[in-house]
């Protein structure tokens, strides 16, 4: 109890010194002091345990899907679960870019989103499942997950999965498997939620530079990964998450979305709130956060530490790679590439922002820079 | 833009020879003997120490053919095929091997990782140059790897575990394993670089199979926060590891293996404040061994015996290499040192003379050989 009284009375000294800094500097209202287990607390209990159960519900109503298609088929019951599946990988793909706390502890997403799928994998394993020559505990993660269930499901050169019993009996297995997963680490998010309570001044640190290091990870991987690699051949779609089932580009707005929610919150700003009238404006909606249970993102951290100009360039460039990956076409590189190039112009901006200027005023190491050590 | 910038800068530095001597007397040393191997050296180089951009293998006296990279290279060898071909590792976590014709800077195979498992950065060949061993990591596990590729095609033919978490060199032995140096230090990619595990580290030298890939032996220091991260043995077989220190207490940055044991060099207080916390490459000429004190900016010596040596200022200071009889040397200041070593010269029986340095304007790459296929 001690531990806590005192760390609520050194928040309120930290509140206030950034109030009388915030107000002798630009003379607009303070934003308040979010700290890094607040905005941790606040992501854990409004978007990733939310998310992660509802995402288990989609995975185990897939399962059903694709046994009913299996038990039934035509093409009403195939496209029936085909829908769960891109409702399901749409909700995995937000998700897939905030690896934080348990999720980044048990490796969920690694076993769950193996990308890119590897067809004679899948087909060997399904294959050596349903002739009994392969146990299910010898199946690697490299022959299962969402992505090899999309391969199932909706790959052109594959025969239909209702037209063929092993695949179909591999798929459902599949599904129930992640949704079991799934529901497996659903106690660990309250776990992770409670001790957020606990955290000391080491905690805090840590989970900044968690925070901001999976942030400038998910920007990196969706500019990398996701873009500029399978840029590199234009004419060849199959590079692109999520090409089978034509969900390229809703993919990749997904996915920033969810990292979106970790840099602005639920609260995203308009483009063009840079001079102090919006600084103060967003000052108002950070407390409003704090005070109404809203979700605060790493711009009200910022914000809260005076921080009120960067928090600013956050949101304009948040607000210019989304613009940039808006206007990509549902197919990424049908026009050659050239929208690829600016989105990924936008995200490299972002980054740099993110790993330079922001982790250099938050004091906290980055892990993705190309100058350090071997 | 930014490539062609990087690549006439050096070009020109190269034919016009406008090194800058960072020492006086150097510099007079250089201007007394012209050297034509002056920048005979395999390796990888960027456009800027700070924040690079732009990444380059090659040959650094024939820069316009090098090859280009997505990001910062790192281990670097000929192949054994005296083709004429390299082959070159990512920087660790790293995502790409590739190998091409040196000369013309022609890509010949590649390899990139994907979600399954990513790159530590080094990499090895069978003698007979069929096959390729690298440094990696498990990703969904988190286990460290030995990857086993075709030397020629750098197709996967396997991957076995190396005895520890977070490998980085490895290296063919003398009498036929393959050593690897487990640093022992987790990192994930959803955090890149960031130390996980500092409380719980367990670094240590194995010695794999070759052929089986089964682990034969496994060698640790007495303390868990010196991650072990370079090898290199001498012609007579001592085999030693540069360290990197990732606690409070300071300690030398070398260690011999002594029979079973992993045992330090001896250092005194002054000499390991000297050396710092962070090693980033070990060579072996004649009976001893030079280690690159990166941070600190020198570099430092031990016989076989692990008697301390000569400590050379080197600021920068990270590849080295034997070269020509010599100790070359370079650093993230495009730094390059040559230093003659006599192992029978003083008192101490190790000497080290710094005969020449230049400077070129890039920022060099960690580690390097000699710029021609070694002799057997």
């Amino acid at each position: 109890m001690k531990t806590r009284f005192a760390r609520a009375a050194t928040s309120r000294l930290a509140l206030l010194a950034t109030l009388l800094l915030s107000n002798a500097a630009s003379a607009v209202p303070p934003a308040p002091f979010v700290s890094p287990a607040q905005w941790m607390s606040a992501l854990g209990q409004q978007v990733l345990a939310p998310r992660y159960a509802e995402l288990a519900r989609s995975a185990a109503t897939l399962a059903e899907r694709i046994e009913v298609s299996c038990r039934a088929p035509d093409d009403a019951t195939l496209e029936s679960a085909r829908g769960v599946w891109r409702q399901t990988a749409l909700e995995l793909r937000v998700l897939s870019a905030l690896p934080l706390g348990p999720a980044l502890e048990t490796r969920i997403l690694r076993r769950l989103d193996f990308w890119p799928t590897r067809p004679a994998q899948i087909e060997s394993s399904l294959r050596g499942k349903a002739d009994g020559t392969l146990p299910e505990a010898r199946i690697g993660v490299t022959a299962k997950g969402l992505p090899a269930l999309e391969y199932l499901l909706f790959d052109p050169d594959r025969v239909r999965l209702d037209a063929d019993p092993a695949a179909c009996a591999y798929a459902t297995w599949l599904a129930r498997e992640i949704a079991s997963e799934l529901d497996a680490i659903q106690p660990a998010w309250s776990a992770w939620i409670d001790n957020l309570n606990e955290a000391d001044a080491a905690t805090e640190a840590q989970l900044l530079g968690d925070g901001v290091n999976i942030l400038i990870g998910g920007l990196d991987t969706l500019r990398q990964k996701y873009l500029e690699k399978p840029a590199r051949k234009p004419a060849d779609k199959s590079a692109f998450d999520a090409w089978r089932s034509a969900q390229e580009r809703a993919h990749l707005l997904a996915f920033f979305n969810g990292l979106r929610l970790g840099l602005q919150g639920a609260d995203v700003p308009n483009n063009d709130e840079q001079n102090n009238q919006d600084l103060n404006k967003h000052a108002l909606n950070d407390t409003a956060r704090l005070e109404g249970k809203a979700l605060p993102g790493l711009s009200a951290i910022m914000r809260g530490r005076g921080l009120l100009e960067l928090a600013a360039r956050l949101d304009t460039q948040t607000a210019a790679v989304s613009a940039a990956l808006q206007a990509l076409p549902s197919s990424p590189a049908a026009d050659g590439g050239a929208a690829i190039a600016r989105a990924t112009e936008a995200l490299a901006a972002l980054q740099g922002l993110l790993a330079r200027e922001a982790a250099d005023r938050l004091k906290v190491a980055v892990g993705f820079g190309e100058n350090d050590g071997d | 833009m930014a490539t062609d910038l990087l690549r006439r800068r050096l070009i020109a530095a190269l034919s016009s020879g406008g090194l800058l001597a960072a020492y006086p007397m150097l510099a007079h040393a250089a201007r007394r003997a012209p050297d034509a191997n002056a920048h005979a050296l395999l390796t990888c180089w960027n456009d800027s120490p700070t924040r690079p951009a732009s990444f380059r293998a090659g040959r650094l006296d024939t820069p316009s053919s090098a090859l280009e990279l997505p990001a910062r290279g790192h281990d670097i060898a000929w192949h054994p095929a005296a083709d004429g071909s390299a082959v070159v590792a990512a920087r660790r976590p790293g995502s790409f091997l590739v190998r091409w014709h040196v000369a013309s800077g022609t890509e010949l195979a590649r390899f990139e990782t994907d979600d399954e498992s990513r790159f530590e950065g080094h990499l090895a060949f069978r003698p007979d140059g069929r096959v390729l061993y690298a440094t990696e990591t498990d990703l969904i596990s988190g286990d460290g790897r030995v990857g086993v590729f075709d030397a020629l095609s750098l197709k996967r033919l396997d991957a076995w575990p190396c005895g520890g978490i977070g490998p980085h060199a490895v290296k063919w032995m003398a009498d036929g394993r393959l050593a690897v140096a487990n640093g022992g230090i987790l990192t994930l990619p959803e955090t890149g670089r960031v130390k996980r595990n500092l409380d719980r580290m367990d670094p240590s030298l194995s010695f794999i199979d070759p052929q089986s890939g089964r682990l034969l032996t496994q060698h640790r220091l007495p303390d868990a926060f010196m991650s072990v991260r370079h090898i290199a043995q001498t012609r007579a077989g001592h085999i030693a590891v540069s360290l990197q220190n990732e606690g409070e207490v300071g300690r030398p940055l070398f260690a011999l293996l002594d029979g079973e044991r992993l045992r330090y060099g001896e250092a005194d207080a002054d000499l390991v404040e000297h050396c710092g916390g962070y090693a980033g490459d070990i060579a072996a000429i004649d009976d001893a061994f030079a280690v690159s004190c990166t941070r600190a900016g020198v570099t430092a010596m031990w016989s076989s015996a692990g008697l301390p040596g000569p400590v050379l200022p080197t600021p920068k200071v990270c590849a080295i290499t034997s070269f020509q009889g010599r100790l070359r040397a370079t650093g993230g200041g495009g730094d390059i040192w040559d230093v003659a070593v006599n192992a029978a010269a003083s008192a101490g029986g190790l000497a080290a003379t710094l005969i020449k340095h230049e400077q070129l304007p890039v920022a060099l790459d960690n580690h390097a050989c000699s710029a021609e296929f070694p002799a057997s």
